[in-house]
């Protein structure tokens, strides 16, 4: 299943909202999360995370994994924070509004 | 928005560290996708392959999440303004002709209207500026813009009587010697009334200023007002400066005490200059001596300034004063003063005026012909550019891309033309000031208006920007095929842009035509003005002043200063090395306003019209010393009375035509003389001497009167004749002048062709200014001509490579392109001439024994426009000749 457009976002920072994570953990744990079903390209998950963090979302910073390779890490700013449930509202508001047009069509 | 526009530009900077960054990152990715896969047990090798090939295109990764920082528009900007740079450069002829025109035309009109601004229509810098007015008298007999100035009594008069001001102040500019630090400095003084800092609406920056019982006639102490200038440069701008002292020698006539000591009182502000820049400081009236004549009610000397009552318009106040001055001619009516004023005025007429708007007028010319030139210049570049615009086209840019280019392009000529155009407005305003302080001496100097440079940065920049990419959109509009395909040089859009280039072209030759002729028209007056004979002897000729005014408080009987007179002419005589000596009531080749033209009535003639004539007063050796020949009758000799006079030839052609000159008899009023009194007579007529200058030639008649020790009331000139250097000679006359008292000034000492010279400065510079432009109108039409030429043959390459196959011969080719430039330049000609025929009337009064229909400057003008029309289309014609039949058809 590809993901709707401009909802990687949304899933990012509410990732992101458990702690620091690198951009491979990202994609493992959105595959996780949805039992496989959700696969988030390489080539959407990197755009995705440098837009967040010009817009002051997230923050990166150098890091190693537990065993001890250099990665880049991401982590929600207080921005981001607050953005998480702007967006989580504003996705609810749409699911509903497409359920209903399904639904009653 | 600003602060995203930073932020993207600061990435810029760090572009570097994003692309590692972003490599390491990827990397780091792939082997942990790599590791995991090792763990779910394939082979380290394997593994790596596997995630690699899952991961995808890196490359595009990269470019995607370049996009997603932003910056990419940045760095295209930085890309597009590089290679809009490169291809200016590329085309450096086209860069340079857009940079110069530009710059020309700003840098132009921008010093030109500051001067303008500056000396003419800026409004005073003082509150309500429109109620502050100067009052001047125009006499009656004023044919043209003579006007007096103010007067003591009249300001007495008017203050009394009128309820129409709010306030009303005298002011005079006079010489003073002021002691400063034990060092003498001969200053400008402004003598002034108490209430003038309250007329004009200025606070002290210092101090205070005067009260109305420190200005009145025998108050006690002298209290003085510094200008900041004077100030800074003689106090360093010293805070505690009032209270202090400084001795003065007065030469002035309005200082009771011929020498005394000032005190400082206040500093008045800066703003005070436009009144008269070279003033050092300001100190109350007080004292007037033959101020307060009646007399001298007729010529003025000082300035009014009044400020109108709120509400009070200026015909009202004119009004007013006309009654107040008639009662008064009414109340004093002596036959000695007749009245002489007709009218009053509030306008301050400006000796520039004239000039500055008829340079305007040329400047704004070459303004319209830069901007024309500019046209034919972008639009024959955006044309040839097609060919380009369609490859890029092709290669995926769009239409605005392609027009984001030409913007950039654009403003890279603008920026450079900006930097170039500042330069020079500032050298144009620092050669208008070199004249500004020639003609109009206590005028403070121009300044650069930025207001003005920028909007003429602003027309530029609209010009530039309209016509850049006004031609690109048409060809946009006339089809993109045409963009695409380029072969099809002949085609409609390049017909009418064709079209547009002639009709430009056209209008640009007959506009620099006029140009041509007008300069051709004063040039041709300076040199008949530089032919005219002085009709007399100038060349060693030094001369010098002794005004009364300066010594009247010493000399104050007419009997002293007719002996002062004949001391200074003695003493003048044993100078070593001079030949001769003469006196003149009335200075020679100067504007002096009492060489006016006096009216006379000639005996047994009608006396319905007063004659007019200009009398200058002369000792009896004038003629000799000054080499005056003489068409009849005899110069003056001993026992010669004061009614015996000698009249010039211009004279008898005038007045004297159908009787005999010698023996005429006339008088100054109706009737002639009272009983008793004998008639002014003629004795000789002489050769025409123009001793105003090379320009009065068909002026005022001469009457030469002798001169008597008496008549001399004002002073009087003095020439002395010598093979001596002037400077040497003048410094005799100063040491001469010292032994007699050592309180006489020498005035206006200088050598006559240097008078003369002074005289022509302005028709000098305006003739020179003109010219030019002209070059320049003729500069600009050569680039306007050759470039249309050049882009015609660009265009027809194919054409003419079909001829020369056909059996055209290269000099066919070349005629055809000669004849085509000349075509072009022949039509401009004809609208030019019309045009001329229309315009030169403007030019009318400066000209000099020229008809603005001068046959002989049309026709030079149009041989000069017709050989830079050859010489300009010579090089595309050249050009055309070389091509190549064979390789022209080849490159299709």
């Amino acid at each position: 299943m590809d993901l709707l457009q401009g909802t990687l976002d949304m899933l990012i920072l509410r990732i992101l909202s458990s702690g620091k994570r690198h951009g491979y953990d990202i994609t493992k744990r959105i595959l996780l999360l949805s039992d496989s079903k959700l696969k988030v390209g390489h080539g959407s998950l990197y755009p995705a995370l440098h837009r967040l963090e010009t817009k002051g979302f997230i923050t990166s910073s150098r890091g190693h994994t537990e065993k001890g390779r250099a990665a880049k890490f991401y982590e929600l700013t207080s921005v981001g924070r607050e953005q998480i449930s702007s967006e989580k509202q504003q996705w609810e508001e749409f699911a509903a509004v497409i359920n209903r047009i399904m639904e009653e069509g | 928005m600003i602060a995203d526009w930073l932020r993207r530009l600061k990435l810029v900077f760090k572009q570097d560290r994003f692309w590692g960054d972003l490599d390491e990152e990827l990397k780091a990715h792939v082997s942990l996708m790599a590791e995991d896969l090792e763990r779910q047990g394939l082979s380290p090798d394997e593994a790596t392959k596997q995630a690699l090939r899952k991961f995808g295109n890196v490359n595009h990764i990269q470019e995607q999440a370049y996009d997603a920082w932003g910056v990419r528009v940045v760095t295209d900007l930085y890309r597009d303004i590089r290679y809009s740079a490169r291809s200016l450069w590329k085309s450096k002829g086209f860069s340079f002709a857009v940079v110069t025109t530009l710059a020309l035309c700003m840098g132009l009109n921008t010093s030109i209207l500051s001067a303008l601004y500056g000396l003419i229509l800026k409004p005073l810098p003082f509150e309500e500026p429109e109620r502050l007015v100067q009052l001047f008298n125009v006499p009656k007999d004023a044919k043209s813009e003579v006007r007096y100035s103010s007067s003591w009594p009249q300001y007495a008069e008017l203050r009394e009587r009128t309820d129409l001001f709010e306030g009303c102040a005298y002011v005079n500019a006079v010489p003073e010697l002021l002691t400063i630090d034990s060092t003498s400095h001969k200053v400008l003084a402004q003598k002034v009334s108490h209430e003038f800092f309250d007329v004009v609406g200025v606070k002290p920056i210092l101090g205070r200023f005067f009260q109305d019982d420190e200005a009145r006639v025998g108050a006690p102490g002298d209290p003085l007002v510094l200008t900041q200038r004077s100030w800074e440069v003689y106090f360093g701008a010293d805070p505690n400066v009032i209270g202090k002292t400084i001795p003065y020698q007065g030469s002035s006539p309005f200082v009771a005490s011929k020498d005394g000591v000032y005190t400082i009182i206040g500093v008045a502000p800066r703003s005070m200059e436009v009144f008269n820049a070279k003033a050092e400081y300001y100190s109350a009236v007080k004292a007037l001596g033959r101020e307060q004549r009646d007399l001298s009610r007729r010529y003025g000397g000082g300035s009014l300034w009044i400020r109108l009552k709120q509400g009070v318009s200026r015909d009202m106040a004119i009004d007013q004063i006309r009654s107040i001055e008639d009662r008064w001619y009414k109340e004093h009516s002596n036959p000695r003063y007749p009245k002489q004023v007709e009218r009053h005025e509030f306008e301050l007429p400006h000796p520039l005026e004239g000039y500055l708007f008829l340079i305007e007028g040329g400047a704004l010319f070459i303004l319209l012909l830069g901007c024309l030139n500019v046209m034919t210049l972008v639009l024959s570049r955006v044309t040839n550019m097609r060919h380009e615009f369609s490859i890029r086209g092709a290669l995926g840019a769009g239409n605005s891309s392609l027009r984001r280019l030409l913007l950039i392009e654009n403003s890279i000529l603008l920026i450079f033309a900006l930097a170039i155009g500042w330069l020079l407005a500032g050298v144009g305003v620092h050669y208008v000031n070199r004249y500004v302080e020639f003609l109009s001496p206590t005028t403070a100097l121009i300044e650069l208006d930025w207001a003005i440079f920028f909007a003429a940065l602003g027309i530029a920049a609209i010009t530039l920007f309209a016509l850049g990419v006004l031609p690109f959109e048409l060809l946009l509009k006339s089809g993109s095929s045409q963009l695409v395909d380029s072969r099809h040089r002949t085609s409609t859009a390049g017909f009418q842009v064709k079209k547009v280039h002639q009709g430009l072209v056209i209008v640009q030759v007959a506009l620099a035509f006029v140009m041509l002729v007008g300069a051709g028209l004063l040039f041709q007056s300076f040199r008949n003005v530089m032919d005219v004979d002085q009709g007399f002897d100038a060349e060693q000729v030094v001369q010098g002043k002794l005004d009364f005014l300066t010594v009247e408080s010493v000399y104050n009987s007419k009997a002293e200063r007719s002996e002062l007179a004949i001391q200074v002419f003695e003493k003048m005589r044993q100078i070593p090395g001079v030949e001769q000596v003469c006196r003149t009531g009335v200075g020679l080749l100067t504007d002096d306003n009492r060489t006016r033209p006096n009216i006379f009535y000639i005996r047994g003639e009608s006396e319905e019209q007063p004659l007019l004539a200009s009398w200058v007063t002369v000792s009896a050796e004038f003629m000799e010393a000054m080499g005056i020949s003489f068409v009849e009758g005899r110069d003056f000799r001993p026992g010669d009375h004061e009614q015996t006079v000698i009249v010039d030839e211009l004279f008898a052609k005038r007045y004297l035509k159908h009787r005999e000159a010698l023996g005429t008899e006339m008088w100054f009023k109706k009737g002639g003389p009272p009983q008793g009194f004998p008639w002014y007579r003629v004795v000789g007529v002489t050769s025409k001497a123009n001793l105003r200058g090379l320009e009065e030639r068909d002026g005022l008649p001469i009457v030469y009167t002798l001169f008597s020790e008496s008549s001399g009331s004002h002073g009087f000139s003095f020439y002395l004749r010598s093979n001596r250097p002037s400077g040497a000679l003048i410094r005799d006359m100063q040491a001469k002048l010292y032994e007699i008292d050592p309180r006489l000034v020498l005035g206006s000492a200088r050598s006559l062709d240097q008078s003369i010279d002074e005289l022509l400065t302005s028709r000098k510079g305006i003739t020179a200014l003109l010219v030019a432009f002209a070059a320049l109108a003729l500069g600009l039409s050569i680039i306007g001509v050759y470039a249309v030429l050049a882009y015609d043959v660009a265009q027809r390459r194919r054409e003419i490579g079909v001829r020369g196959a056909i059996g055209a011969s290269r000099m066919v080719v070349m005629k055809m392109i000669l004849q085509q430039g000349l075509w072009k330049a022949a039509i401009g000609l004809g609208f030019g001439v019309l045009l001329s025929l229309y315009l030169t009337r403007f030019l009318e009064s400066m000209l000099f024994d020229v008809s603005a229909l001068e046959i002989s400057v049309y026709v030079v003008s149009t041989v000069v426009f017709l050989l830079i029309a050859v010489a300009a289309s010579y090089v595309p014609a050249r050009r055309a000749m070389q091509v190549d039949p064979m390789e022209a058809l080849k490159e299709e």
